[in-house]
């Protein structure tokens, strides 16, 4: 029975090592049903909030380039060393990644000239 | 006012929409219309700049590929040199009747709409349906741009309409700083003069040029317009339910329905055929989505979709392709899992083009091969594929797509009616293992077969010649043709040298 245990005790952490350390704890996109970026690849960056959310580094993420058109999709993703991170300094520091795309411009239609 | 331009990212690394491969490049470029409000003389401000980017990459050696949304699997659509993004390139351009030769039938309003090759998919649905129009097919997703779509020959399952390729009718095309040039059938002219001076173009009229520039993965220059012939406004009525083998395969073999009293409306030839096969389950196994096209109403009920309800999450194919690697045999739990929750049923739904083929929300390493088949040879590989994915536990579902022969001279979909059999997975070594048997298997059963060439593959040249036999040759001598001597490596990538696509070689 012990013997038993132990191997499927053992097997878990086997399946749990062999998948998780490559793998993102969570990855989340926000998008819309209108969703047709301008972009091909994610722009990115590390947001940091530092002591329970008192000091934010950078303050907001900001995109400079995206103009009137606004954002097409952003994903949001922690992994687990940021969990960790989190755990061992009571929530000190929070780690996620952002990445983003600009969305279109409309299409000019008409017939001219 | 600010005028067309070309902007260096500095990325070096691209990957695709699926993520299933990194490619060094040496810069990737976005590319912006200017902003002059008239449709046309922005577009000229644009070709004007694409041609001054080529001389720039003629002068440094540099092979050219422009990008569109980045849905292929494949390296067809990538060099290792300069890429160019073009999705910002989304004019629109309506039709005028002195624009379009009388022979071409009387005139209907915005049934030729000339697109900027950037435009999407999702992009072409909803102007088109302002203009009380729809394109006449799409693949299942509405993410790729009208160029790319066209490029690799993607297909719907609208049997008898054909592929993306076959609504094209003209292509204006960018081959050197100093040549552009707008290629359309000479059996079936479809534009004037007045709009060839409209684009200052060089107007060709050869239907090898034609067919073979259809479907060339941006080898024949830089696509900067396409003319596409467009529907009146339809509406489609969807179903799809799981069914038996024993009733669906003899419509998979034969596309003959004129005894199928099990379909919703019964013997009728349906305008969107298709059929998903869990192969783990081969009791009802078979899902089958048929639709039926119809003169567009205003009253039909829309399509609600519930975004609240619990999917996969952007890592669960990874995480799903090694967990079965090592437990293989939690993999028929995991495929009808997952096609359960992925293929529910549909009764009596309603949508235009646009509504039923709409955003894919899916994300991940998906892993997909398709190949296309003669429809006589459908259950043939079905059954071989059916015994491969037990012997390799492979974790996912096949699907038979249907389609009429493409004019496109090395479009994929070739057969009088292809069967275009896919395999959509997960990245893991099972799928590897699977893809490899199967097309092993079918090289030793001499099914005779093509890839498409945007997703998984082992072409190389000898496969593609055989594959294509004397269509090659007509598209060779045809690309040599039209395009200047000293721009061929420009438009020459590996994936081309690799596969016998080139007469010489590029600067690779």
């Amino acid at each position: 029975m012990k013997k038993t245990k132990l191997a499927s005790f053992g097997f878990c952490i086997l399946l749990i090592v062999y998948c998780v350390p490559l793998q993102s704890c969570s990855k989340y996109t926000v998008t819309t049903t209108q969703k047709d970026p301008a972009d091909i690849y994610y722009k990115k960056k590390i947001a940091v909030s530092y002591f329970w959310g008192i000091v934010n580094k950078p303050r907001s993420v900001i995109d400079t380039a995206c103009g009137k058109t606004g954002l097409s999709e952003v994903k949001i993703t922690s992994n687990i060393g940021y969990s960790l991170l989190h755990v061992v300094t009571l929530g000190v520091v929070h780690v996620v990644k952002v990445e983003w795309k600009c969305q279109k411009e409309p299409p000019v239609i008409g017939f001219q000239p | 006012m600010a005028s067309a331009r070309i902007q260096a990212t500095n990325i070096k690394l691209l990957s695709t929409v699926h993520e299933n491969f990194k490619q060094p490049i040496d810069n990737l470029f976005n590319i912006f219309n200017g902003d002059n409000p008239n449709v046309l003389a922005g577009y000229n401000e644009t070709t004007t700049a694409i041609q001054q980017f080529l001389a720039d990459a003629l002068q440094k050696k540099k092979s050219v590929r422009a990008l569109g949304g980045n849905w292929s699997w494949t390296k067809v659509g990538f060099t290792k040199d300069w890429m160019l993004s073009t999705t910002r390139l989304n004019r629109i351009k309506r039709t005028l009747p002195e624009e379009i030769e009388p022979s071409f039938g009387n005139f209907e309003s915005d049934k030729l709409v000339f697109a900027q090759c950037g435009s999407s998919i999702q992009e072409l649905n909803t102007v088109l349906r302002s203009l009380g129009r729809s394109l006449k097919t799409s693949g299942a997703s509405n993410g790729q741009t009208i160029a790319g779509l066209i490029s690799n020959g993607t297909h719907g399952s609208a049997i008898d309409t054909g592929s993306s390729p076959d609504y094209v009718v003209g292509l204006h095309l960018i081959v050197g700083p100093n040549k552009h040039v707008y290629i359309e059938r000479a059996s079936k002219p479809v534009v004037t003069n007045v709009f060839i001076q409209k684009i200052g173009a060089e107007h060709i009229r050869d239907d090898s040029i034609f067919n073979s520039a259809l479907v060339s993965f941006g080898s024949f220059g830089f696509i900067h317009g396409v003319m596409i012939e467009t529907d009146p406004l339809y509406l489609l009525n969807v179903f799809r339910k799981p069914m038996s083998g024993d009733v669906v395969r003899p419509l998979m073999q034969t596309l003959d329905f004129t005894n199928a009293p099990f379909l919703p409306r019964p013997n009728i030839r349906p305008f969107h055929f298709q059929v998903t096969i869990n192969p783990y389950d081969t009791q009802k196994g078979y899902y089958v989505t048929v639709m039926y096209k119809e003169k567009y109403r205003e009253d039909y009920p829309r399509i609600v979709t519930d975004f609240n309800k619990a999917g996969p999450g952007e890592d669960a194919p990874i995480l799903l392709g090694r967990i079965t690697d090592l437990v293989p045999q939690i993999t028929p739990l995991i495929v009808s899992t997952t096609i359960k929750s992925g293929y529910n049923e549909i009764d009596n739904a309603w949508g235009t083009h646009g509504e039923v083929f709409t955003t894919t929300m899916l994300r991940g390493k998906i892993l997909s091969t398709a190949m296309g088949i003669a429809v006589e040879n459908t259950n043939k590989v079905m059954d071989i594929a059916s015994r491969l994915s037990k012997e390799h536990s492979f974790v996912g579902v096949f699907s038979c797509r249907f389609v009429k022969q493409t004019f496109a001279t090395v479009g994929f979909t070739k057969f009088p009616f292809t069967c275009i059999a896919e395999f959509d997975s997960f990245e893991a070594q099972s799928t590897w293992r699977f893809f490899n048997a199967l097309w092993k298997e079918l090289d030793d059963a001499a099914i005779p077969y093509t890839f498409h060439w945007g997703k998984i593959n082992n072409l190389d040249a000898s496969r593609v010649r055989k594959m294509y036999g004397n269509k090659l040759d007509e598209w060779l001598a045809a690309r040599n043709k039209l395009i200047p001597k000293e721009m061929l490596p420009i438009f020459t990538n590996e994936f081309m040298v690799q596969t016998g696509l080139v007469n010489g070689l590029g600067f690779v």
